[in-house]
């Protein structure tokens, strides 16, 4: 009992507390009724509950869209079996990527780190053929940002037994409540699934003179990490990066493929517009 | 029941019986009765599938009834789950120990590791020998393993080849070249889902009904005795007590070789259980 018992016990029970809160909002103002404040708390308590139902109604929303954007349950169906190809990506692969489900898995994914990316590729690449391809989507940029191990946003595509690994509990409960526990990330996917619906998207990425592509040693170790991974499974990888710097695609392929160390035996390609990412997976 | 000899000299039943759902202590009691009354006396389970417990009581109560009968003629299948080896990092001895006091039993015939998880595997594979050492598993080998896991196992210095493996087959998914480089190591091969679930897409199949016709005996009997015929070791799972009959009768089906190779050529490679799904990485 104490302290961190009650604190674990309210987590869980997240009903508990919101009730709590609700019905001393509602005595405060049954007591100030006939007071002369009697409006200002009419006014506070009719926004409260408007938030309150705003809340609960956003809430949802994220709900639905996790449920969108991360891995469907075990052995749902006998679908998607010997497929041709798979696609790992972040944010702008899945932004701009119209995917044939027929030929290709899609495991691409908003926001997360390239740890994370590779872990849907361990978790997904049985989908596919033997000798079939792995379509590995790379913005540096992103990378940097995001950070390329495990990030905090990674939780909503998170595998129960990578938890496991990351020694970390359950994710249902933030998966169920999105909006009280990770408020800022959930409405900005929220947002993005929601335009990525209504073809809100702008046509292409912003380019820019000061976006050089560089690979940093974290992203070289585990992209080297990705390409024994698939060569060991007899999978072919091509790597593509998203390039958004003004410098050509060409010369930024090159550029990428000598940080790595890689040779011609592995395709590696650079793409700064959404034809050009499509156009790779048609090829 | 025939048997197969594994290359530790032991025996296995040729056909063992699944437990996989079958989580009641009354149907796995009827199951266990039924299968050992027509002298079957192979079961499979896992710590996963929550049945080692019941079908061990059931095992010992059916010892206890039938004075003719001992442990020693049964043969109790097990696994080590991913999250044990996850959790132990490898060293599952303590998880094996548990098991054999939790169920009763004094040693295990065949321990298997579920899923190769890859951080795990070799290490696990290590306790592993020393359990098989120990005598607390007579047997020991992995289910759902490619040739690289073999590799693995080999280039991380194990002393001991896995004496079975246990993977996903049936008409669907024949797997041949794996099948016969792991028999020609010497390791015997059983089939987990060798009725592809029943599902129509099987039952259904011309060719299968076909044969079923030609035999005047069921698609699964069919299919069962083309298991049996590649010397894959088939585990079935069947909660009705009058189908162990019929799936032991398919060792009496005169199958022929063209037909055996009849039902290999419905191979598409379709697994049900996609295995990095199961487990990320495998």
């Amino acid at each position: 009992m104490g302290v961190p018992y009650m604190k674990n016990y309210l987590k869980k029970n997240l009903w508990l507390p919101i009730i709590c809160v609700w019905a001393v909002i509602v005595a405060v103002g049954a007591a100030f009724l006939n007071s002369p404040f009697r409006g200002i708390f009419i006014a506070v308590f009719t926004a409260a509950a408007a938030a309150a139902i705003i809340f609960i109604f956003l809430n949802k929303y994220c709900v639905k869209v996790f449920k969108a954007l991360a891995p469907t349950s075990y052995f749902s169906d006998l679908r998607f079996r010997n497929m041709d190809a798979i696609a790992v990506g972040s944010t702008i692969a899945w932004k701009y990527l119209n995917i044939d489900e027929e030929k290709c898995y899609d495991a691409v994914g908003i926001r997360r780190s390239n740890a994370m990316c590779f872990n849907m590729l361990k978790t997904y690449f049985s989908h596919v053929h033997t000798n079939g391809t792995v379509y590995y989507f790379v913005d540096p940029l992103e990378s940097d940002a995001i950070g390329d191990y495990a990030s905090p946003c990674d939780f909503i595509h998170i595998h129960r037994l990578v938890f496991l690994y990351l020694g970390m509990s359950s994710p249902m409960k933030r998966r169920e409540n999105p909006m009280i526990y990770d408020t800022d990330f959930s409405l900005r996917c929220a947002a993005a699934y929601f335009c990525k619906k209504h073809s809100l998207l702008p046509k292409t990425w912003k380019l820019s003179a000061s976006h050089a592509v560089e690979i940093s040693e974290d992203l070289r170790g585990q992209l080297a990490e990705v390409r024994s991974f698939c060569e060991e499974r007899e999978l072919c990888l091509k790597l593509v990066v998203i390039n958004r710097s003004t410098e050509n695609n060409e010369k930024t392929a090159a550029k990428v493929r000598k940080s790595l160390g890689w040779k011609n035996d592995i395709s590696v390609s650079a793409v700064s517009c959404s034809d050009e990412l499509n156009s790779v997976l048609m090829n | 029941m025939n048997k197969v000899i594994l290359s530790n000299g032991k025996e296995m039943p040729q056909m063992l019986f699944g437990s996989f759902q079958l989580d009641t202590q009354q149907a796995l009691g009827e199951i266990v009765a039924a299968s050992a009354e027509n002298g079957a006396f192979g079961f499979d389970t896992s710590p996963s599938y929550n049945t080692e417990q019941p079908l061990s009581k059931a095992i010992n109560d059916y010892v206890k009834k039938n004075s003719g009968v001992s442990r020693e003629d049964f043969f109790i299948t097990s696994k080590i789950d991913e999250w044990q080896m996850i959790q132990k990092k490898g060293d599952i001895r303590p998880f094996v120990a548990a098991t054999l006091k939790k169920i009763n039993q004094p040693y295990i015939d065949l321990l298997l590791i579920h899923w190769p998880q890859p951080e795990y595997f070799a290490a696990t594979w290590k306790s592993f020998e020393s359990v098989y050492e120990s005598g607390m598993a007579k047997s020991i080998g992995i289910c759902n393993a490619r040739l690289r896991h073999i590799k693995t196992l080999e280039n991380s210095g194990a002393n001991i080849c896995p004496m079975v493996v246990q993977n996903e087959l049936h008409p669907f998914l024949v797997d041949e070249q794996l099948v016969s480089e792991l028999q020609a190591k010497g390791i015997v091969v059983q089939a987990y889902s060798p009725l592809f679930r029943m599902e129509p897409m099987l039952s259904q199949n011309e060719t299968l009904l076909r044969l079923a016709e030609k035999y005047n005996c069921s698609v699964a009997q069919v299919v069962l005795k083309w298991h049996l015929e590649r010397k894959i070791v088939p585990i079935v799972k069947t909660s009705k007590p009058q189908r162990v009959k019929e799936n032991l009768a398919a060792f009496n089906i005169p199958l022929e070789a063209e037909d055996v190779r009849l039902i290999s050529s419905l191979d598409m490679n379709f697994k049900l259980f996609l295995e990095s799904r199961c487990c990320p990485g495998y």
